[in-house]
């Protein structure tokens, strides 16, 4: 640990290009936080006494009960680099003292919004993958969000310790693992990478992988042992580098270099990888852990290692773990990679500035972020807001891109609807104070230049979860975050006293705004609801709801999914409703959206915000619409956003631009709540063939429109064999060979669909991925530990919208029962309506 | 005629409207005939005079002759120009009985009949009768006897056929525990049927009570009758919002009641057996103050399933009506007594909460009606409990419809939900005596908060949609007008030719105060005549325009081609 004062620190923010702002990513349980842990143990910045404690970042009760990170934590780090190693970073580099803000992401599926939020205020991460599970669907998922996002990834790959003592392999079964591992990273990085970026791969050669044990406390890179044999060697350590890796062997007789696996006389070299790195390594924990304490304690004098007092005494793991620990320390190789490797936001924001604002890339705005300019007007993205001791109050967590923020600035917080010029979203405020944030503490700052991550006190009731804050008037907002998983799964709450209703509305509000993803709301019917993106994460939720921000006792309704209303095909035949008062016509057509592009319209890849010409351009050339139909589509719904359209194809239709805001009204409602179980409308395309207008404005107002075109979604949709979409899980699951019987019997009950069934190479273990619908998901965790005998560890996360097949009016079927409850929960009429029910006869 | 559905793109200007109006339908008339007796019900043909005798009776025309012919202390006659009032369902009577009652009052008199009441069938017509100057109104069916404001008034439900034996089964059916707790209750009409369905069935349950028609609800200006006999010996509760008195409860759970100044925690306990099929908001009304509700078909004598409206959409509501920024105030009807205070009060708490109002009145609202005003966010309906409300069960209107009771509630700053359910005026208004001090209270903390800083603008986190928003513009105005003044001077600099139409569209302070509805209109994408050429011009369209053609002429209820079309 390092101790500064809160102006040392403060002065190390404005060299902007020694900061570092980086995530640690990885599946669950892969060892983020521990190897965060090495890295404070060593360089984290604060003056307390909380040093050495287990897990620094997991600063919540239930996160260190439960032993998982749930919410990202930011800490500050500090390092300082010999000269040597500052030559080797490519961007500009201003002396030798580094500030790294690290934050601590958690590795759950279910709250991988958390790291979305974390990806967005930092330009590097440190990506965890464990050596004995290697690449899992989380690690992947991360990584697209990541490169995604622009921000360029390092590799370490933890737990080695477990391959050697309890896997027991050998130093080329060990290189040969390290070797897929790094080939399944790169295979993933090379899918999602920007061509902006250049490439990303990491390689072990270049010093972009490290490999190690948090636990321990040891980690390496090819660079460090380099350096060590460069000298020996007399060569260039660029050089030596490249020889300590793949396919290259030396040849101890002839002392020459070869990248044949043979010498002359056919006898087999050893790889340089094993020989000079692996080998040490393996024969200090083999000697040590086989008792032979002496013979290890002159290597370790060899190596140069200093035991101090008491450390002398210890003998097996312990001592093994000093001496590891002293010999390759975990923080050194993974500061060298962070600091050489990681861009500095100098760096990064000129890339990143494009994809971070929605305006022009040639307003100053958006130059100023490009120059991470802190003289600038002020660029704030707000990604998250973090509970502080006071109740019911947040810092609101972000980086700062433009500009200087400081306490008690007068800013515009722009909330995600703000549109430049209007008024809604937008508060104008001052900024009480400016805090500094580091794990469980926080230090008050005056301010805090572009390029850093920062809290602030003040603003927290004027954005619910996100937002941009801006000194110019001009600014169009930061790019809202979309995340990967959804939130499909729900329960109904109410409190058990009626007098604490207060209260619950009050916490369901601190809810909303602690956590990026979950979402409150009520239902058609008047409950409130809860949504979540997995049974963990709502788990997690309704205790903070309870105990935290409500603090009242709740009755929770069993979890249920939440749905969507879909067609299968074109519409029988024209739909048409006539206005109440019959001079009015809609003739309206549904088809099926493009799976593809009702997901791209819903991750924001078509933005619904952007210019028509634009978006007509990039649905036209990417998802397969006709350039002209794509101009003319005239709203998305609901919410004006989501992934239905209205698309005009009238011809010459007198007054019709008059009515596109009822009709849009009209469809926005239809559309939010569909005529099948009172859910979303999602991926249908509806066609409006043609209008007929009452020539008097008085007759086509509002109240005739607007009723008349919700009919119409309705008719149109009830002619198109409407379907219903239930969410879907990607599961994964490790496990041993025998417990694979018990896996299939699970899934083939709860209607799962098995993807892929691999061994993992080197290990005995095999990964089954499988589908499985999120409504069968619940107790699937107890079910599948009872048929392989606590054998399997389910991962699952939310992958995609199923049709289902069955007719909804048909009771027997599994869509028809669903829509059956459904309706019937809802207070709403037993019986599907009939398209008739909204269709006028001519 | 079914292929031109497929091939729209001609129809564009076609405009072969048909119109309809309203008839009345034949099997109505069959199934009216069945309140007579079930010996009519299948009789294809009933002579007029019989029917006139019929009619005579089930009116109790002899009585109300009697009633109108009551003359002053000058001797003079009290009633000389009538109104008839009937429900729609009814009106097929209309004629008959002004003829009978014409023949046989003395003297100048005038009898007119309204029909097609503007607000709710069940109230008195104050409005319609005024127009012919009426002395009387005289309400034909189903009523809910809630108190007018000046005019003089006489009921007659009508004495429709009840098989009694059927309805005792039928309640022995559905009450297999003897034990129970039940009241009975029917309509109006039904209602003289009560006691002695009660007598018969009080032995075997000893815990039957039942509900007598509250004849006194009216007002002493009002008269209903035909009354029947009630017994007065036993203890009786008034449950006034349903104009009903309980009788045949012990003494001991009167005297509960009393204490606590509300009859619901007596009949709670007690299910109700509804003859009749009450409309919605008394249903629901009843629903709330009686353990459960069994509806039974007075004629078939079968339960009906009908769903009861649920009171948690009310709270739905309720809680959009927290975070709207603009109230409309829907005056549905014009006769009850205490309207207009009722609505000022209203007005009054919309503004003092710092949310926008309009007020309303557009005869008889339907879904068109009211989605005509987009800038409204939530309805506040005043009308009569018993059908004056409407009680949108399947979301069928654009905007949620809340009574002025359910609106107190979600203009006070702490989430409240009573459970309750409160349509009468004055109940209603007595709740705010007791809210408007408890309001100070809060007024006065506010005030120390506002002193503390801040926070006044700071939007509110909407539970229903889970987002934030800001639901007080009143509370903005002064931050506004700081920006209109700003944007005044440039206003007026700028010679552009567009300057007018600019200048309307940016105002949002009307008359000294916000108006929501000129911030809506500058929300729309259309903004007048010629804002979407402006948008061909840019864009690449290139159609050529439309020929010229003669528009139709005529008002909108009748036009030229209409009328055509109805002669063929
Ligand atoms: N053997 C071994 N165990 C390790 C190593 N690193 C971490 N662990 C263990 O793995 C478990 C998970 O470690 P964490 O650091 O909490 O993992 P994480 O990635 O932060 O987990 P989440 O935040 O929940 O995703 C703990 O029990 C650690 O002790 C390692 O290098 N070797
Ligand atoms: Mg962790």
């Amino acid at each position: 640990m390092v101790n500064f004062t809160v102006d040392q620190i403060r002065a190390l923010m404005d060299d902007v290009t020694n900061v570092r702002n980086m995530s640690v990513i990885a599946h669950v349980d892969h060892g983020k936080s521990t190897l965060t842990d090495s890295l404070v143990q060593r360089a984290g910045i604060i003056s307390a006494g909380k040093a050495g404690e287990a897990r620094y970042t997991d600063t919540r009760k239930d996160e260190q009960e439960r032993g998982i990170t749930i919410k990202s934590t930011a800490i500050s780090l500090y390092a300082e680099m010999t000269d040597e190693d500052v030559k080797e970073i490519e961007g500009e580099t201003n002396g030798n003292k580094f500030l790294i803000n690290l934050i601590d992401s958690p590795g759950h599926v279910d709250f991988s919004s958390e790291v979305t939020a974390a990806l967005r205020v930092t330009d590097g991460a440190l990506v965890v993958v464990d050596t004995v599970e290697g690449v899992c669907v989380q690690t992947e998922t991360v990584l697209r969000q990541s490169l995604g996002e622009r921000i360029k990834p390092v590799l370490i790959i933890n737990k080695v310790d477990r391959a050697i003592l309890e896997l027991q392999v050998d130093k080329e079964e060990l290189y040969q693992t390290f070797l897929r591992t790094i080939e399944s990273v790169n295979v993933v990085i090379s899918t999602y990478q920007d061509q902006v970026l250049g490439d990303v791969q990491v390689y072990p050669y270049k010093g972009t992988v490290a490999f190690g044990s948090g636990l321990h406390g040891w980690a390496f890179t090819i660079r460090e042992f380099a350096t060590k044999y460069a000298k020996k060697f007399g060569v260039d350590r660029l050089k030596m580098m490249q020889r300590l890796w793949g396919d290259n062997y030396f040849n101890p007789k002839s002392k020459k270099w070869t990248n044949k696996g043979t010498d002359h006389n056919g006898q087999a070299l050893e790889r340089s990888f094993n020989m000079f790195v692996l080998d040490p390594i393996f024969k200090l924990i083999n000697t040590i852990m086989n008792g032979k304490t002496e013979v290890a304690r002159n290597m370790v004098e060899k190596l140069g290692i200093q035991l101090k007092g008491d450390e002398k005494d210890l003998e097996g793991k312990q001592l093994m773990k000093v001496v590891m620990r002293k010999f390759l320390p975990a923080a050194d190789a993974m500061l060298e990679m962070i600091i050489i490797h990681l861009p500095s936001p100098v760096t990064a924001q000129k890339y990143r500035a494009e994809l971070l604002y929605e305006g022009p890339k040639d307003d100053a705005n958006c130059i100023a972020i490009k120059n991470c300019d802190p003289k600038a007007d002020l660029m704030l993205y707000v990604s998250k807001m973090v509970p502080t001791s006071d109740k019911g109050r947040f810092y609101a967590f972000g980086r700062v891109f433009a500009g200087t923020v400081k306490s008690g600035m007068k800013v515009r917080i722009q909330g995600p609807n703000y549109v430049p010029g209007k008024k809604e979203d937008l508060f104008v405020k001052a900024i009480q104070r400016t805090v500094l944030m580091m794990g469980r503490f926080v230090e008050a700052i005056d301010d805090c230049p572009a390029g850093n991550i920062v809290g602030m006190v003040g603003i927290d009731q004027y954005l619910l979860k996100s937002g941009t804050l801006t000194t110019s008037e001009s600014a169009y907002n930061l790019k809202v975050m979309k995340f990967s998983v959804s939130p499909v799964v729900e329960v109904a709450v109410d409190v058990k006293n009626g007098n604490d209703l207060p209260k619950l509305v009050e916490g369901l509000k601190r809810l909303s705004k602690s956590d990026p993803c979950v979402l409150c709301y009520m239902s058609p019917s008047g409950e409130h609801i809860v949504a979540a993106t997995g049974e963990l994460h709502l788990e997690v939720c309704l205790q903070d709801l309870e105990q935290d921000h409500a603090g009242v006792p709740l009755k929770v309704s069993p979890p249920v999914v939440s749905y969507r209303e879909t067609v299968s095909t074109e519409s029988s035949k024209v739909a048409l409703s006539k206005s109440p008062n019959k001079h009015n016509r809609i003739y309206l057509k549904a088809q099926p959206m493009d799976a593809e592009c009702a997901l791209a319209i819903e991750d924001g890849k078509i933005d619904v915000r952007a210019d028509v010409k634009v978006r007509a351009r990039i649905m036209a050339d990417d998802y397969g619409w006709d350039v002209s139909d794509a101009r003319k589509i005239w709203c998305f719904g609901p919410d004006g956003q989501g992934p239905n359209v209205v698309v005009d194809q009238t011809k010459a239709v007198q007054y019709l631009n008059e009515i596109k805001d009822h009709v849009n009204a009209g469809f926005q409602w239809a559309t939010k709540e569909g005529p099948v179980i009172g859910e979303q409308m999602r991926g249908i395309r509806y066609n409006m063939l043609d209008v007929t207008l009452h020539a008097d404005a008085i007759h086509r107002g509002a109240g005739q429109i607007m009723p008349t075109m919700r009919r119409v979604t309705f008719a149109a949709m009830l002619l198109a064999e409407p379907k219903i979409q239930e969410p879907v899980f990607l599961v994964e699951v490790q496990c041993p060979e025998n417990a694979i019987g018990g896996i299939y019997s699970v899934l083939n009950k709860k209607r799962g669909q098995i993807v892929s069934e691999e061994q993992r190479p080197g290990t005995p273990l095999f990964t089954v991925k499988a589908y499985l619908p999120v409504n069968e998901s619940f107790g699937f965790n107890g079910e599948l530990r009872q048929a392989t005998g606590g054998q399997a560890f389910p991962q699952m996360i939310f992958d995609h919208w199923a049709t289902m097949t069955g007719d909804v009016t048909d009771k027997t079927s599994k869509a028809g029962q669903i829509v059956f409850d459904t309706r019937k929960r809802r207070g709403l009429k037993e019986e599907v309506p009939g398209y008739e029910e909204y269709y006028d006869r001519l | 005629m079914t292929e031109a559905v497929g091939v729209p793109v001609a129809l564009s200007s076609t405009q072969d409207t048909d119109l309809e109006f309203a008839k009345v339908d034949e099997t109505a008339v069959k199934v009216l005939r069945t309140r007579f007796g079930p010996q009519y019900s299948l009789v294809e043909n009933i002579t007029h005079d019989e029917l006139r005798k019929l009619i005579y009776r089930y009116y109790s025309l002899e009585k109300l002759i009697e009633y109108l012919k009551t003359k002053t202390a000058e001797g003079t006659q009290c009633f000389n120009r009538i109104a008839l009032q009937f429900p729609d369902e009814l009106v097929s009577d209309s004629a008959i009985v002004s003829e009978i009652l014409d023949e046989s009052l003395p003297g100048e008199k005038q009898i007119w009949i309204l029909a097609d009441t503007s607000y709710s069938p069940c109230c008195i017509d104050e409005v319609a009768a005024e127009h012919v100057s009426a002395d009387i109104v005289v309400h034909f069916g189903d009523a809910c006897l809630n108190p007018v404001e000046k005019i003089s008034s006489a009921y007659i439900f009508g004495r429709p056929y009840l098989d009694l034996d059927k309805a005792a089964e039928t309640f022995r059916n559905t009450h297999l525990d003897k034990t129970a707790k039940v009241c009975l209750m029917a309509d109006v009409a039904y209602s003289f049927h009560i006691p002695e369905l009660y007598r018969t069935l009080k032995e075997e349950y000893p815990c039957l009570i039942c509900a007598d028609v509250d004849f006194d609800k009216g007002g002493s200006d009002s008269k209903v009758i035909d009354q029947y006999v009630i017994n007065l010996k036993e203890i009786s509760l008034p449950i006034w919002d349903v104009s009903r008195i309980l009788r045949g409860l012990d003494e001991e759970e009167v005297k509960s009641s009393v204490d606590h100044d509300s009859y619901t925690q007596v009949t709670q306990d007690y299910g109700l057996f509804y003859l009749g099929s009450p409309p919605d908001p008394k249903l629901l009304l009843l629903s709330t103050k009686f353990g459960d509700v069994t509806c039974v078909d007075p004629v078939t004598l079968e339960t009906s399933h009908g769903m009861t409206p649920s009171l948690s959409r009310r709270y739905r509501s309720m809680m959009i009506a927290r975070s709207a920024s603009t109230v409309g105030i829907l005056v549905n009807t014009l006769s009850l007594q205490n309207t207009r205070i009722l609505l000022n009060k209203v007005a009054k708490w919309v503004k003092d909460a710092g949310k926008k109002h309009y007020m309303f009145v557009v005869g008889k609202p339907n879904v068109a009606k009211l989605a005509n005003f987009e800038a409204i966010d939530v309805w506040c309906v005043l009308g009569c409990g018993q059908s004056g409300i409407i009680l949108d069960s399947y979301g069928d209107y654009y905007k949620p419809i809340i009574t002025p009771y359910e609106l107190e509630l979600a203009l006070l700053p702490e989430v409240t939900w009573t459970g309750k359910w409160v349509t009468d005026f004055e109940e209603v208004m007595n709740q705010d005596g007791y809210n408007s001090e408890k309001e100070e209270e809060v007024n006065d903390k506010q005030e120390i908060n506002e002193n503390e800083e801040k926070d006044e603008f700071a939007p509110e986190f909407n539970p229903v949609t889970g987002k934030l928003v800001s639901s007080r513009p009143l509370r903005q105005l002064k931050h506004l007008e700081i920006e209109l003044a700003d944007q005044t001077p440039e206003l007026l600099e700028s010679s552009d030719s567009s300057d007018l139409v600019k200048r309307f569209s940016s105002a949002l302070a009307v008359g000294n105060t916000v108006s929501t509805s000129a911030m809506h209109l500058q929300e729309r994408a259309w903004t007048g005549l010629g804002s979407d050429y402006k948008e061909q011009e840019e864009g690449d369209f290139s159609e050529e325009g439309a020929t010229v053609e003669e528009g139709r002429s005529g008002i909108a209820r009748d036009y030229d081609c209409d009328r055509k079309m109805h002669n063929n």
